[in-house]
């Protein structure tokens, strides 16, 4: 018995639990040599174009529309109106300042390690407030010497970060709501809770989006206004709100009857009883399924240009619409994939990290 | 329970009056006079395209530029002697009639093709257009055709199921002319595949062929051929019912054609301020009061030439010789110079 047979066998038993699944059955075979034909394929020109060929610094564009590679001199050029849009040349820090703040606060309610602290509750919603407050004056401007930006100029990825972060924030404490009413005991509270979260179901996300751009402004009595960006978020809000609801209705069915019952024997009343016995226990069984509804409502924000909204994908609609460089557009949609993969990325590494966590905690 | 119950019952009280009181702040008196209500409001709602290469995009620094962007700012400044006192306001094709309609906007400067159904079945009116196209044809300069009489038997690109794809048929058909239709299922796709050699020919409307040949490895070896098909005249609009708005808007785009005409550009404004020629002085409004007359200022055209200069200039900067687009003027051309475009006399 000696190390190092047992290192061949291990390594020829790894190479078959490799190959088998690649090469074990003659359409297995074929698929594996024909995607290994196209990746060899593929790749050189995807290199050649992207990087060897590629221009990454010009100012005439005429340079760029003549040659073969890739145009990257256009996306620089393009870069601060594809991120900050339509917002005030000079005033781009003051986005750029916002989204980091959101963001940070993100992250930092993310920290499962943080969540069984005491008061973190109470900590995490002061927290949002501020956030909030912060990021809103730094964007709308008109004190501390801040110049005034109408909330219209608002766009690009600040815009795509406000709609989806807030709408998310604002659609989960909905659908709490809409859950909870679901199963309520009280018919009216019930009926209406399953015809809102049906009826907005039974509709796609571009017709919601649409009355809120088109039909919202006829129905209100002339004079009165709301911005377009508002109408919008207002749409996600509701939208996201019916199916994260189902969601939670599902953990909700999921939490033993005994749950309740305990509750009730200790002298809880309905609303303690939900928010210090319940709902913790359903949140954490949601929780990879609400993660999934947000990156479908991160990637959903871009709908909002069918209503010509600036949003990041607008942004990037709007840069390869300049004749100075006409017919490059591969290159800012690229840009902008990357940007929309970072987000999602990030968002679906978290889910899966804390999915593990949570598996752990459990057991 | 019962004070938790009380207290959530006020603090939803409170919210729904401070709602109430945000909306009432946002309400603006909204009559049927619209020059009235800008004035009053110091601002106009422009609805422009949503992107449109040369009439309005953002340019490098998210500013809006173009054709129908110096029209908004004409306006602007015909009516309160400021170009930026005007908020652009994008709008997908399908929303701008409607956005007019529900007053979101003052007026629509926008690629809109002034058609007898648009005038008369839609709450709107049309002023003269500002600018006139069709549907034209670009050929491979090797092919050597000078006109589209040239073209039988060519191969043409066009939109899958697109009316220009009827036009071109309809064309071709009443002059006893063949030609093979290549269609292509997606419009970004037609100049690519024009390009490649795929057909001899491809048709779209003027500035989409000249937007087109831009984005070519040599643009040189396609040439515009100068037969204009199935006319498309593009106007600004306003709501209906409003004329004394509709003359403000008409009259600043008369005023635009008049300047060119009378060879005041936004460069020589301030010299001819000081002209004895009583035709200049009129116009601008250093004799008589016809400003006034309007509801606007005596010396509105000055502001709006000093603002974007005439219509050969707003032309020039971002369609014409100027531009990267470099679409002749043709029948964007005064009249006197075989164009179609006129202003009536300003008296």
């Amino acid at each position: 018995m000696s190390a190092g047979g047992d290192e061949g066998t291990d390594g020829r038993h790894r190479l078959r639990t490799v190959l088998r699944p690649l090469f074990g059955t003659p359409v297995n075979a074929a698929l594996t040599v024909v995607i290994l034909w196209l990746l060899v394929t593929a790749i050189p020109a995807l290199l050649r174009w992207g990087i060897a060929d590629a221009i990454w610094f010009t100012d005439d564009p005429k340079d760029c529309i003549q040659q073969e590679g890739a145009c990257w001199a256009f996306v620089g050029a393009k870069a601060r109106l594809i991120i900050f849009g339509r917002y005030p040349y000079d005033e781009h820090w003051r986005p750029l300042l916002a989204m980091i703040i959101v963001l940070a606060a993100l992250v930092l309610s993310a920290d499962w390690r943080q969540w069984r602290r005491r008061n973190w509750g109470r900590f995490l919603i002061g927290l949002w407030a501020v956030t909030i407050a912060a990021s809103s004056m730094l964007m709308a401007g008109g004190i501390a010497g801040l110049e005034s930006v109408e909330i219209d100029r608002w766009s690009g990825l600040p815009l795509t970060v406000m709609l989806s972060v807030f709408g998310i924030f604002l659609a989960l404490i909905l659908s709490v709501l809409l859950a909870l009413g679901r199963q309520s005991k009280l018919p009216v509270i019930r009926w209406l809770s399953i015809a809102y979260i049906e009826l907005i179901r039974g509709v796609p996300l571009i017709s919601i989006l649409f009355m809120a751009a088109l039909l919202l402004p006829i129905i209100l009595p002339s004079g009165f206004e709301i911005s377009k960006i508002l109408r919008a978020q207002a749409a996600f809000v509701m939208f996201f709100a019916a199916y994260m609801a189902e969601v939670l209705r599902g953990g909700l069915q999921a939490i033993p009857r005994g749950q309740y019952e305990a509750a009730e024997t200790i002298g809880l009343t309905y609303w303690e009883a939900t928010f210090k016995v319940i709902l913790p226990q359903v949140f954490r069984l949601s929780i990879p399924s609400l993660v999934n509804v947000f990156i479908a409502a991160f990637k959903d924000t871009s709908l909002v240009v069918i209503i010509s909204m600036h949003d990041l994908m607008g942004t990037t609609n709007a840069a390869i619409s300049d004749p100075a460089w006409s017919g490059i557009y591969i290159e800012a949609y690229a840009f902008t994939a990357m940007v929309y993969f970072i987000f999602c990325g990030g968002i679906s590494w978290y889910s899966q990290k804390l999915e593990r966590h949570l598996k752990v905690g459990r057991r | 329970m019962g004070l938790h119950r009380k207290m959530g019952g006020k603090r939803w009280l409170a919210s729904l009056a401070a709602g109430a009181a945000i909306l009432a702040m946002t309400a603006q008196g909204a009559s049927a006079d619209t020059l009235e209500d800008v004035q009053k409001a110091g601002e106009l709602r422009c609805g422009v395209s949503d992107q449109l290469a040369g009439f309005s995009f953002l340019d490098d620094k998210g500013t809006w530029t173009g054709f129908d962007i110096d029209y908004c700012h004409a306006f602007a400044a015909a009516i309160s002697g400021d170009a930026a006192a005007v908020k652009i306001v994008p709008l997908a094709f399908n929303q701008s009639f409607t956005a007019l309609q529900s007053g979101e906007v003052d007026v629509l400067s926008r690629s809109v093709t002034y058609t007898l159904s648009r005038d008369t079945q839609l709450k709107m009116d049309f002023i003269p257009p500002n600018f006139y196209t069709g549907q034209s044809f670009m050929a491979h300069a090797e092919l050597g055709a000078k006109s589209v009489e040239d073209l039988d038997g060519a191969s043409v690109c066009v939109l899958a199921g697109s009316v220009t794809e009827r036009y071109v048929a309809d064309y071709f058909r009443a002059r006893n002319m063949k030609f093979t239709p290549i269609a292509v299922e997606q419009e970004a796709q037609v100049p690519t595949v024009y390009e490649s050699g795929r057909c001899d020919v491809m048709t779209h409307e003027t500035p989409s062929l000249a937007i087109a040949r831009r984005g070519f490895k040599d643009p040189d070896a396609h040439v515009i051929l100068p037969e204009v098909i199935a006319k498309s005249y593009e106007a600004p609009l306003y709501r209906e019912g409003d004329a004394r708005w509709g003359d403000v808007i008409r009259w600043t785009h008369f005023a635009l054609v008049t300047a060119e005409e009378l060879g005041i550009t936004r460069d020589n404004v301030a010299e001819k301020l000081t002209s004895d020629d009583p035709v200049v002085r009129t116009f601008f409004g250093v004799d008589g009061d016809l400003g006034e007359q309007m509801g606007l200022k005596n010396d509105w055209v000055v502001n709006v030439i000093k603002a974007v200069g005439n219509y050969g200039e707003i032309y020039d900067r971002h369609l014409g010789a100027d531009s990267v687009l470099q679409i002749p003027r043709g029948m964007n051309d005064l009249h006197e110079r075989g164009g179609l475009l006129f202003a009536p006399s300003w008296r």
